[in-house]
């Protein structure tokens, strides 16, 4: 056993691991298509603005994603929204990630010292255009350690769409550990793989951390 | 650049073969016994079943505890060890891998016996016959045979026969696409995928079939896929006193008459 069953499902295995950078990639673009907004939002001076993006952080962190799976698959027909597997745990996950990247931004630009603004502001440039000129690239570069973070994280959280009967590495396993009954290998093996793409990701988002590094500041050596 | 990348490859290298060396002694180590002995100074006979199974294992609302005629089965044999009884709920899909490694003394969860199955674990005398059923919504009418369930989507208790049977004759012919097969780790999450219109039918053994149609409204049973498959009880293949120990407890309750009781108590 052991060995051949690894050997005679690697492309099952393959497909698996496939969907699940798919769900991931596409739940880190919909977290940070949301988040940066929702992030900027959490430092709005507007009351309104600023109460709203932070109910969404607090409630959706701190609510369990897989309770959110399951409300997002099996609470939203009851309302009339019917989303296949896939579509309802990129949104489920995207939407979780979406109020840690808020955080993690609201960290970064709050982590740019005030001065840089205020130099901003008194060379004539508007809120906006410190912002985006100044402060956000900034920013940027001080949030990569802590979303790589957030990735890697991201990346293993996929596993619990596997709940939703959607054909990601996790649910492979315990479909292979169904006919095989050999879980040690089975999720031995599997966790190998995910270990593969969180390393990847990490030595990825490093290179881009010295690559965007700006000589002498912030993290970067 | 360079060193970072060798180091990578190196780290990966490393998992991959640490975990392949790892699995081929799987079936080697850590495994632990169980026996009639075990489970006497134990005291306790641990079991496991996988709930949302009527009438064989479900959720009792007002004792928040799992019932039916596993359950009673399970009882029964604890009480006849004179052990006390622990019943642990789980995947479906579990529960075999649970039993080779000793996790579990026994699990009872309406498993038909495969030759499958045999490979790896050990059953009992069967002690209940059942085939395969397609549910369907009451007011459908376009599904009434297994042709019929071409390019639709179906919900499965994920390594049930019934999911194997799904496999076999629909999508490994092509009938069906993979992806929609809708595969859950309990029966009764493949229920609810039915009921919230989210899959066309449902493949599920027979008895529970009938007891969901009978328990919720709105569904109905289209067709009986005849299987002729006999349930029995999950054990580790080392442990052949238990085996025989329970053997025996079904013969004598089939001879007395407690096992048609017992059946007839919960259909």
């Amino acid at each position: 056993m052991g060995l051949e069953i690894i050997a005679n499902n690697l492309g099952f295995f393959l497909k698996g691991a496939i969907l699940t950078l798919e769900i991931s990639l596409a739940a880190i673009a919909l977290g940070f298509a949301l988040g940066v907004p929702m992030g900027l939002a959490r430092i709005s001076r507007v009351l309104p603005v600023r109460a709203l993006a932070t109910g969404y952080v607090e409630a959706l962190r701190g609510t369990p994603l897989l309770v959110q799976i399951f409300i997002v698959y099996f609470g939203l027909p009851s309302i009339g929204i019917y989303l296949d597997p896939l579509v309802s745990g990129i949104l489920a996950v995207g939407l979780n990630s979406a109020a840690y990247q808020a955080e993690i931004l609201r960290g970064g630009i709050q982590s740019v010292p005030k001065g840089q603004m205020e130099a901003a502001r008194s060379m004539g440039m508007t809120y906006g255009q410190s912002m985006r000129r100044v402060v956000l690239p900034q920013a940027m570069r001080l949030i990569i350690p802590p979303m790589t973070n957030e990735f890697i994280i991201l990346i293993k959280d996929s596993s619990l769409v596997s709940a939703i009967s959607v054909w990601e590495l996790t649910l492979v396993a315990k479909e292979l550990n169904a006919k095989y009954f050999d879980p040690f290998t089975i999720f031995l093996f599997v966790a190998a793989v995910y270990f593969i793409m969180t390393f990847a990701t990490s030595k990825i988002l490093r290179v881009v951390e010295k690559k965007t590094a700006i000589p002498g500041f912030g993290a970067g050596d | 650049m360079i060193g970072v990348k060798r180091k990578a490859w190196a780290v990966i290298g490393v998992v991959v073969v640490i975990s392949l060396i790892a699995s081929s002694f799987a079936g080697c180590i850590g495994e632990r016994e169980t026996s009639v002995d075990i489970i006497k100074s134990r005291g306790k006979l641990i079991v496991g079943t996988s709930g949302g199974f009527p009438p064989f294992e479900v959720i009792n609302e007002t004792t928040q505890q799992l019932e039916g005629l596993d359950i009673d089965l399970a009882y029964r044999i604890g009480q006849e060890l004179g052990v006390t009884v622990e019943i642990r709920n789980m995947d479906f899909a579990a529960l075999i891998g649970a039993v080779k490694t000793g996790m579990i003394d026994m699990a009872i969860a309406g498993m038909t016996i495969t030759e499958e199955r045999n490979k790896s674990v050990a059953f009992s005398k069967p002690y209940f016959r059942a085939d395969q059923a397609i549910v369907v919504k009451a007011d459908r009418t376009d599904i009434n045979s297994p042709a019929d369930l071409a390019g639709k989507k179906i919900a499965v208790n994920q390594g049930t026969t019934g999911d194997f049977w799904v496999d076999e004759n629909l999508v490994a012919t092509g009938l069906v696409a993979e992806q929609d097969v809708h595969k859950f780790g309990f029966a009764s999450d493949a229920l609810l995928e039915l009921v919230a219109d989210r899959v066309d039918a449902l493949v599920i053994d027979s008895p529970v079939a009938e007891m969901y149609v009978a328990r919720t409204s709105g569904l109905k049973v289209v067709y009986t896929i005849v299987t002729n498959e006999y349930y029995g009880i999950c054990m580790n293949k080392n442990a052949v006193e238990l085996i025989e120990f329970v053997n025996d407890l079904i013969e004598e309750m089939e001879a007395s008459g407690e096992m048609q009781a017992l059946i007839d108590k919960w259909f």
